[in-house]
């Protein structure tokens, strides 16, 4: 039998409870945005109906625009009414979460406005038992991120007295190239140590993604295939069939290079090629998806046309709708020389995966909304079954193809050859041995902001992304920005609703490769 | 399909038809279909009752196919007594919603009255999945008392039970607690039905220093309904006892009460001040901490939801050891 317990609580059962939260308050800067309505707060919500938030948990809103507690919650309340996803809303259960949500305020430049944030903190505690944890979520415009993390610093707000922890969640993009992301990493570091610096992917946070390190590094038997020996490429598809969505002029200043691959789309090519982490832990997890960063090959200026392609796509007709073109949408320029469209060939310089391409392309409106990772291993390297006329060349003679799919449809498939019972003799045909998430676990998958949020309010900062990381991935698509940036391009130069330009496919032709239609 | 003799080859050959016969239905004719997915992650052993109990066994069974796809393998206990085993295979399909593949999973029924009921256990060696976990969920206390039942349970990895609904729920606590000492894996859903009751303790309790908090503690107090047997109450009575030590007493109260569940409120009394958990009847539960106050839900979980959780551990659960051996011995 135990002894008398001490002052860890005695109560928790691993086994079967769901992670420990300690009591805390999240303070949401830019609270009347979209983020904040569609995102954070049906998350919040989901967490508490899930019973995974302690008591006393607190949110505290902020914006420009003069609201009281009373109207902020009331917002809150129909915003998580109309965008929780796959859950019932629970009036009762409201009542009581919305009893923990305030409201302050202000202007993000006037020092005054913090010291009220840091009254009403202050008050929370006191009423609610807060022990004054608070995380910090900036879902503001990026050029305020620097600024207001020094005023959290400037008013006290980064440290508590009593011992309670200060952490800030940051979105991207983390500035908009290396020079500028170095900046806001040295600023931010001189108030909050990196330990409590959460830099946001929500890609990371995506079930399937995080299932790509239990599937490599939970079993055995893909490990040993995983290099250079045994796989020709790599492809990883993030495909949208919407446009930019009236985000235009937003989109117009970012374009797809900087909003999917220098973020989303190299983390999770981290996530596939890094090495096995020594135990299962935040930094060695991070060590490792940075030190794959710092690996990729540095493109000089004059090997960007041969490795990158950029695109932009034109009006067209799909299906009976008629389609506009980019330089067409609301707040985009006729002149737009933005990237609609991104594809490029990364190479890896390690002993792992040296000669190896991974091909990595974005878009927008293409055919349909699909992210994939697919890695086609080599043939065999004896063509044993072609001695039927045209066999070898046949597309069915395809070789083994893993494909990892994040969405829809998460899953992972793997393709091989398997003799066809037709017409006798030896014939080969490619057959897919399908893994599908949804029908191995019927859970509801939690999304990735409920798990990204739940993970910073326990510290534990595995899926997050560090100052390294987000140096190491400017770095690799610098030249590339740079070399657009110096270009003028043609455009559009593919439809709308197709799977984007001619280059993009005569860059995998050069190799003797193509896309595959995922 | 039934027949005087069941072999389980034949039960194997039926499901193996099956599934071809329902790739052939799925995909004629629809050039939309994408066809059944056959999908196994363990064996499902179920054993029920003949009669009403079967019913909401195969809802439940139902239910859980869909997280944990298995082959399912219903051992119904008849009330005849005759010498007669019926078997039968058949499959259970889904339409995931906005999917176009059907998920199916395999169910083979085997019944027999109580004197044929242990040459099922023959057949079941035939039967189960290779390579994969046994789940034991013995959902009928006549199956918990028949001679079969240490067979059936010596298949599995694990077993589920009730024991509320054990003809003699005190005894099987006491039985349960043999079966975890001596390196069997059990699980009892009174147990689990307290996981939402402990959850929340363990939240009050993240609020606190627990130290100075029990230097204070004069007892704890577990008001509850039902009886005769109320094991939610000698379960939570165990668990307490297990986490504070023997110097605390932890009374259990009987009170009055129109509600389903058990436990009514967990009281801890203090010299200052006490900490409060109470569920009211509508299933809101408020936690009081001095000055504060907290709300949450218990949404009435239903057999499914339990099994669930206690599929989810597969290894040894040493703090529901503990906790059944004290109440084991109440």
């Amino acid at each position: 039998m135990q002894q008398t317990p001490d002052s860890a609580n005695p109560f928790q059962d691993p086994i079967r409870f769901e992670r420990r939260i300690p009591p805390c308050s999240v303070l949401i800067f830019g609270a009347n945005g979209d983020l904040t309505m569609r995102k954070l707060l049906p998350a919040l919500y989901r967490l508490a109906y899930e019973r995974k938030l302690p008591p006393g948990f607190s949110i505290v809103g902020n914006s420009r625009t003069a609201l009281t507690h009373e109207q902020f919650r009331e917002k809150m309340r129909v915003s998580v009414e109309k965008f929780i996803e796959n859950s019932p809303f629970d009036a009762q259960l409201w009542e009581d979460f919305a009893r923990g949500i305030y409201y302050v305020p202000g202007d993000l430049s006037d020092p005054a406005f913090y010291l009220a944030l840091k009254k009403q903190l202050e008050e929370i505690e006191k009423e609610r038992g807060t022990g004054g944890n608070v995380l910090f979520y900036l879902s503001t415009q990026p050029s305020f991120y620097a600024s207001v993390v020094e005023h959290i610093g400037a008013s006290g707000l980064a440290n508590h007295e009593g011992g309670g922890w200060r952490r800030v969640v940051i979105e991207k993009p983390f500035g908009h190239d290396q020079a500028s992301a170095q900046e806001l990493n040295s600023r931010i570091s001189k108030v909050l140590p990196e330990s409590d610096v959460y830099r946001i992917d929500h890609y990371l946070g995506k079930e399937t993604v995080q299932n790509v390190l239990a599937f490599r590094f939970g079993n055995t038997i893909f490990e040993p295939l995983w290099n250079r020996q045994y796989i020709s490429h790599v492809q990883v598809t993030a495909a949208e069939s919407i446009g930019v969505e009236g985000r235009g002029a937003y989109y117009q200043e970012a374009g797809a290079l900087r909003d999917m691959i220098q973020n989303h789309l190299l983390q999770v090519m981290a996530t596939v090629t890094m090495e096995a982490p020594p135990y299962f832990g935040s930094d060695a997890v991070r060590d490792e998806r940075a030190k794959l960063l710092r690996s990729i090959k540095i493109l000089k200026t004059e090997e960007v046309d041969q490795h990158a392609v950029k695109g932009q796509y034109g009006p067209a007709r799909v299906g009976n709708e008629n389609l506009l073109g980019f330089r067409q949408e609301p707040g985009v320029s006729p002149e737009a020389q933005t990237d609609t469209y991104a594809a490029v060939t990364f190479f890896v310089d390690n002993w792992r995966w040296a000669g190896v391409p991974f091909y990595v392309r974005t878009g927008k409106r293409m055919p349909k909304r699909v992210t994939d990772i697919a890695i086609r291993f080599r043939k065999a390297p004896l063509a044993l079954f072609s001695s039927m006329p045209g066999a070898e060349d046949s597309p069915l003679a395809a070789p083994n193809l893993l494909i990892l799919r994040i969405q829809p449809d998460e899953g992972i498939s793997l393709r091989f050859q398997s003799k066809d019972p037709a017409g006798g003799g030896m014939k080969l045909r490619p057959v897919s041995m399908d893994f599908n998430y949804g029908s191995s676990f019927g859970t509801r998958t939690p999304s990735a902001y409920e798990t990204l949020l739940l993970d910073a309010l326990a510290g534990d900062s595995t899926l997050y992304t560090r100052q390294d990381m987000v140096e190491a991935s400017w770095r690799a698509v610098e030249p590339i920005l740079n070399h657009w940036n110096n270009t003028k391009f043609d455009f559009p130069n593919y439809a709308a609703g197709s799977w984007g330009p001619k280059a993009s496919d005569d860059m995998l032709a050069r190799r003797g490769h193509e896309w595959r239609i995922p | 399909m039934s027949a005087t003799v069941v072999k389980p080859e034949k039960l194997l050959k039926d499901l193996s038809g099956l599934w071809v016969q329902l790739g052939k239905e799925e995909t004629e004719g629809s050039d939309r279909s994408a066809g059944v997915l056959r999908a196994v992650t363990m064996t499902f052993l179920l054993g029920v009752d003949e009669g009403e109990d079967e019913v909401a066994a195969g809802e439940a069974l139902a239910q859980l196919m869909h997280e944990h796809p298995s082959r399912a393998i219903v051992l119904k206990l008849r009330k005849d007594d005759g010498a007669v085993i019926e078997g039968r295979a058949f499959a259970q399909c889904w339409m995931p919603f906005g999917r176009r593949q059907q998920i199916c999973c395999e169910q083979i029924e085997l019944s027999a009255g109580g004197a044929a009921f242990e040459d099922i256990a023959s057949l079941l060696r035939g039967l189960i999945a290779p390579d994969l976990p046994v789940v034991f969920w013995c959902r009928c206390g006549r199956l918990f008392e028949h001679p079969s039942f240490a067979t059936l349970a010596g298949m599995a990895d694990k077993v589920i039970v009730d024991s509320r609904n054990l003809p003699n729920p005190k005894a099987g606590l006491r039985f349960l607690h043999q079966q975890l000492a001596a390196g069997h894996l059990y699980g009892d859903l009174s147990w689990t039905r307290l996981t939402r009751w402990r959850e929340t303790v363990a939240n009050v309790f993240e609020r606190m220093d627990c130290k100075e908090f029990f230097n204070q503690l004069n007892r704890a107090v577990i008001e509850y309904a039902h009886c005769p047997e109320p094991q939610a109450a000698y379960y939570l009575s165990g668990w307490l006892k297990s986490v504070l030590g023997a110097k605390f007493p932890v009374d259990c109260i009987h009170v009055e009460s129109g509600a389903k569940w058990q436990i009514k409120k967990i009281r801890f009394e203090t010299a200052l001040t006490d900490v409060e958990i109470d569920r009211s009847e509508k299933g809101i539960v408020e936690t009081h901490i001095q000055h504060f106050s907290a709300r949450t839900v218990f949404e009435e979980l239903d057999e499914a939801r339990l099994v669930r959780e206690e599929l989810a551990i597969l290894g040894r659960d040493p703090i529901f050891a503990r906790a059944l051996e004290i109440a084991s011995q109440i």
